[in-house]
């Protein structure tokens, strides 16, 4: 019952959205700031840096991909034990418009590599893939800018569960 | 006693004198006054090495250390500033040999408290570095390494074992003694497991006046006896008024890096007081 009445609220705005800026063919790129965390007490947030780009096939569905920076998730204790390390997101999205504002939900795979260090000692290495989703909203400018917010859950990266929240910046052309 | 007093005035113009000369050249000295070296200067084969491991018994052990240049031929001890350079204790070994496949954040989150940065002590450039780690049971080993910038050598492998715990039953905290009439036994469990035991009494008297009195135990066997009139050889004009400690230190020789071309030393060492009260 839920699912429906969601379903039909997503319908009936999707139908009355009126003028969108993002749309068929564009191509979208963009860079992000932000803060990330993990769900292992012992450490603390990292800064993020997200590059993206992507392709609209339509106002609603998108394909893009994007560069994740984590620098330093270092431990509470001592910022000279840390995980840092980098990734690579292959996902699609689905956008909301409404009006000049659109939300936008996300999914895909995050390819990643994390590093272990303490002081100029590296303790380990990690490599793999998890399944990440997100939400985002992005309001569109003039001159073909964007700008916005990301939110993405990174499930199981070496062992602990990742969010990343970025604000960016944006052009469509 | 002229001739004393002389004595006590130049000794009093000689710590005038070296104090201005901190105060002027603040770079070359530490905050309790010692004559400091810049990293840079030293080379590790000029260090001479102190590092001390000490349990207390409250559960944590702090990992202490300063380093001399021992190249420098003077009355006074030239130590060695760290600024880029810096002294870590683990307790992981030495940490090239430390290897994470997986759970990265769940193993470096665990293993954060096991390795510190050794911290200058003092609010002004330290010759002294310390860290406290939680832990003090016996075999606990610690690594302690020197990490160098630049062409300087490293000495990353100082390893020393803490040696088993124990407690002090006698005396009792709190107790009064006479000094002429009272044998005051030390007591300690368990015993026999060590060949370096020392004890170390100290007081400070009701005049001020105050003793320190080292006494090197030939065996761990658990008991001394420090006998009625025990300061009498030592210390004959100190008043008998006097709140005593008594620490007794079970130690443990580790092995320093071969890179400290002066050596030095790295000891392990469990450590307890007692407090009481000195009579006539």
């Amino acid at each position: 019952m839920k699912a429906k009445l969601i379903m039909i609220l997503l319908s009936l705005m999707l139908m009355w959205a009126p003028a969108i800026s993002m749309a068929e063919g564009d191509w979208f790129f963009g860079i992000g700031n932000g803060v990330a965390t993990t769900d292992e007490e012992g450490l603390g947030n990292a800064t993020l840096i997200r590059i993206f780009g992507g392709y609209a096939f339509s106002r609603y569905f998108s394909a893009d991909t994007s560069t994740q920076i984590f620098d330093r998730f270092s431990s509470k204790q001592h910022d000279d034990v840390y995980v840092s390390g980098n990734g690579q997101t292959l996902g699609v999205s689905v956008r909301i418009p409404v009006q000049t504002v659109s939300i936008s939900f996300s999914a895909g795979a995050f390819a990643w590599h994390m590093e272990s260090h303490a002081f100029s000692e590296k303790l380990g290495e990690d490599n793999g893939v998890s399944p990440y989703a997100g939400f985002g909203i992005q309001v569109h400018l003039p001159l073909n800018m964007t700008i916005g917010g990301h939110s993405k859950y990174y499930q199981d990266v070496s062992g602990s569960d990742l969010t990343g929240h970025a604000l960016f910046f944006g052009l469509r052309f | 006693m002229k001739r004393r007093k002389l004595m006590a005035n130049q000794a009093r113009s000689a710590g005038f004198m070296l104090l201005l000369l901190c105060l002027f050249v603040m770079s070359a000295c530490s905050s309790d006054g010692n004559f400091l070296e810049d990293e840079n200067a030293v080379s590790t084969d000029d260090i001479f090495a102190d590092i001390r491991v000490t349990a207390r018994g409250d559960g944590r052990t702090e990992v202490w250390a300063r380093l001399r240049d021992a190249s420098v031929l003077d009355e006074d001890d030239v130590y060695v500033y760290l600024e880029n350079d810096y002294l870590r204790a683990s307790l992981l070994g030495n940490l090239e040999d430390v290897e994470f496949e997986k759970d990265l954040f769940a193993n470096t989150g665990e293993v954060a408290s096991q390795i510190k940065r050794l911290q200058g002590e003092g609010d002004f450039r330290a010759d002294e570095y310390s860290a406290r780690f939680k832990g003090d049971h016996a075999g606990l080993e610690f690594t302690v390494s020197l990490i160098r910038g630049g062409n300087r050598v490293d000495a990353p492998d100082s390893r020393v074992v803490l040696p088993a715990q124990f407690d002090i039953s006698s005396p009792l905290t709190g107790e009064s003694y006479s000094h002429a009439s009272d044998d005051i036994v030390v007591r300690w469990q368990p015993a026999g497991i060590s060949r370096d035991m020392d004890l170390l009494v100290s007081g400070t008297c009701v005049d001020a006046q105050s003793f320190s009195l080292p006494i090197p135990l030939a065996q761990d066997s658990g008991e001394y006896i420090l006998l009625a009139g025990f300061l009498d050889t030592d210390f004959p004009n100190i008043s008998r008024s006097c709140n005593v400690t008594v620490q007794v230190s079970r130690s443990e020789l580790g092995v320093l890096d071969p890179a400290y071309g002066f050596g030095g030393s790295i000891i392990a060492r469990q450590q307890r007081l007692v407090r009481f009260t000195l009579t006539p």
